[in-house]
């Protein structure tokens, strides 16, 4: 019963990520389940929050590639609101974000520390990078950066991603699970230009295994 | 015939040979024509100390194919300054291929042929909007030499001299634009040489300008905005040693209907540099040398309204990339060390929530002075001319990092530049000194009101548009 009630949800998840692209797509399999609307909260806050958001200062996916903030995928809440209370440069957000929300904001950064980011630029009609390594098994939020005017579709058969587009300079993120299988999985752009325009996943056990950085808070 | 000319000879290809000898007879000619007076010069050109020195013959063959280059970035290549000197003697250009970025060709001016007593360092390089003429600056002496400074005016087809303008000060930029009402200008200046503004379609005469005394002190640098309504000019600030000790200078706002003052609006730094627009022209951001801040500025208000850290020591030119959501600050170590080789970023909507730059990035682009946003969005490149590694160096904006060094032709030093495409001889100029131009602004604007509409859209229905 509880494995059936899971997989409804993961079929919901499934389909609100294929009505919804652009959204958290979020199908997984755990001991517990994400609040999604809850992560989506946080999701919307990180991007928006004080006109600029989180990402601003940590990075659209808390990857802290910005200079400014650190790193914060799997950061959790008494953390987070420490450095609202103490960081100088968090006063932006001070006042901005009533406790709903900072839970939010703490359960979207503790949801992207379980996954590994793995960040593709498409850059006239070409990945860079164009392969990754990743550990079977591993949890991965796949983020493409169409980076080109022009929308571009994409599909992945061997990563049972089904057909998808992204928007001329639009980043899309999706959760996709690494199989225990080894082997290359693809996703192909299929209105590039020229031939064989692909990412792909090399699962390996050579990879370095993914462990988030950050426990997750016991209350 | 004397040993030093012999050898010339002998080193030289016989086409550039009587190149160089047709400049040395025209202008000689052109010298003496130019005695007994001239129809050329326009009292503003006097007004503002713009001489005809020489008027020479630039027809012949082409000297690149256009049909095979369809867009090109132009830029100068010389000596160098201040220690840092690359093995070439003499002013030049080059000119590549702007999205093969190889070389198409490139063109040394044997000034010191045409009377020169020595070579200043071409230090900057516009293109007429239609692409017909290339302004290359030139001279004699160094930055403070007054009476010395020229212009080369060339035909951008046959890469042959066109004209020799002599100023009152030293050359330094020029950039394209359009004024209110559409007419195509060339904006040019130098040091002790107040800005005066040429009508390429009107053999290049000399149609605008005003100087220093009405300005009310000196600029640096000149700038126009993308509504060709007014030139802004950074302050400047004379000695060296007053201008390190002052915090304060201004942003002088002239007119391009009447070339008069419209305003000076203080900005608090001692140093400003280089000013860049938004596609919409509201709000403009001046890159700060003395305290390494970038200011932005509301174009509608006259007013500073805010400041941010620059991530540089020292920042020359400020850029925007497509989005104007990100700036870039070349880290020349203008006033300071003057040989950096990093570029700053800057993310303008932090402005007034904090005062940290985003990051830093190293270029080894050695005296970078200018960036030119590349006109195809697509490419998303800026293209920063080292006046000291001689060479120019793509930034991909996308990715963040330099994804290619172009080296000079001869090894020689570059500064600034402009993006031209061409139509067979029909050319537009689409990025300079002044930023995107023409069709490149108007493809920019397009994108971001799409860019807002989506985004609106996307926060309408809880998602993000952002990039």
């Amino acid at each position: 019963m509880e494995k059936e009630t899971r997989n409804v949800i993961a079929g919901l998840a499934a389909l609100f990520s294929v009505l919804t692209p652009g959204l958290i797509p979020e199908v997984r399999s755990a001991d517990t389940q994400p609040d999604m609307k809850l992560i989506e909260k946080g999701r919307t806050l990180w991007l928006t929050v004080a006109g600029v958001g989180c990402a601003a200062c940590h990075g659209r996916f808390g990857e802290g590639d910005v200079g400014i903030g650190p790193y914060n995928r799997g950061v959790g809440l008494s953390k987070i609101q420490a450095a609202i209370a103490t960081v100088e440069q968090m006063r932006i957000v001070r006042g901005k974000l009533d406790m709903q929300d900072i839970e939010a904001v703490a359960a979207y950064n503790s949801w992207l520390g379980q996954h590994q980011l793995v960040k593709t630029l498409l850059k006239r009609d070409r990945f860079d990078p164009s392969t990754v390594d990743i550990y079977p098994g591993t949890a991965v939020q796949v983020a493409i950066n169409n980076s080109g005017q022009s929308p571009r579709k994409f599909v992945g058969p061997s990563m049972e991603v089904a057909e998808f587009e992204i928007p001329g300079r639009t980043v899309h993120d999706f959760i996709w699970h690494a199989p225990e299988q080894e082997g290359a999985y693809t996703l192909r752009c299929t209105d590039c230009q020229g031939q064989n325009q692909e990412f792909t996943v090399n699962v390996r056990r050579s990879a370095k295994p993914y462990r988030g950085p950050e426990k997750p808070e016991k209350k | 015939m004397n040993a030093p000319f012999r050898s010339y000879l002998l080193s030289r290809p016989a086409a550039q040979v009587a190149f160089c000898v047709m400049l040395l007879l025209q202008g000689l000619a052109a010298f003496s024509a130019f005695a007994q007076g001239d129809n050329w010069t326009t009292p503003m050109a006097t007004k503002l100390g713009v001489r005809l020195e020489a008027q020479l013959d630039s027809g012949g063959e082409d000297a690149w194919d256009p049909k095979q280059h369809p867009l090109v970035f132009i830029t100068t290549e010389g000596p160098g300054y201040g220690g840092l000197l690359s093995g070439v003697k003499l002013p030049g250009l080059a000119i590549f291929d702007a999205e093969a970025r190889k070389v198409v060709a490139h063109r040394n001016y044997d000034v010191l042929k045409m009377g020169f007593q020595n070579v200043f360092e071409p230090h900057g390089l516009g293109v007429s909007p239609d692409g017909k003429w290339i302004y290359l600056a030139t001279g004699e002496g160094s930055f403070g030499t007054l009476n010395k400074g020229a212009w080369l005016i060339i035909n951008a087809r046959t890469l042959k001299v066109d004209k020799m303008l002599r100023l009152q000060g030293n050359a330094h930029h020029a950039s394209a634009f359009k004024d209110e009402s559409g007419r195509e200008r060339v904006l040019a200046y130098g040091w002790n040489q107040p800005p005066f503004v040429l009508d390429p379609k009107n053999d290049n005469r000399v149609v605008g300008g005003i100087t220093y005394a009405d300005m009310k002190g000196q600029g640096y640098l000149y700038f126009v905005d993308p509504e060709g309504k007014y030139m802004y000019a950074s302050g400047r600030i004379e000695p060296p040693e007053a201008r390190d000790k002052a915090h304060e200078n201004v942003l002088i706002k002239v007119s391009t209907k009447d070339w008069k003052l419209r305003k000076r609006i203080p900005v608090e730094d001692g140093d400003p540099v280089w000013i860049s627009f938004t596609a919409d022209n509201k709000t403009a951001y001046i890159s700060g040398a003395h305290t390494n801040r970038v200011f932005r500025y509301d174009t509608v208000k006259d007013a500073v309204t805010g400041k941010i850290r620059a991530g540089v020591e020292g920042p020359y030119g400020v850029h925007l990339g497509w989005d104007d959501k990100e700036l870039y600050t070349i880290g020349k170590g203008e006033g300071s060390h003057n040989r950096g080789k990093v570029l700053g970023y800057v993310q303008p909507a932090l402005i007034g929530k904090t005062i940290q730059a985003s990051d830093q990035f190293a270029t080894n682009c050695v005296r970078g002075d200018h960036g030119t946003l590349h006109p195809n969005p697509d490419a998303n490149e800026m293209w920063i001319t080292c006046n000291s590694s001689f060479e120019i160096v793509v930034f991909d904006l996308d990715q963040k990092k330099v994804t290619e060094r172009i080296p000079m032709p001869n090894g020689g030093s570059t500064h600034s530049g402009a993006f031209v495409q061409y139509d067979g001889w029909s050319g537009r100029v689409l990025s300079d000194h002044n930023g995107l131009h023409g069709p490149a602004l108007e493809l920019k604007r397009k994108l971001l009101s799409k860019t807002s509409t989506a985004g609106q859209a996307a926060s309408a229905a809880g998602k993000d548009g952002r990039m």
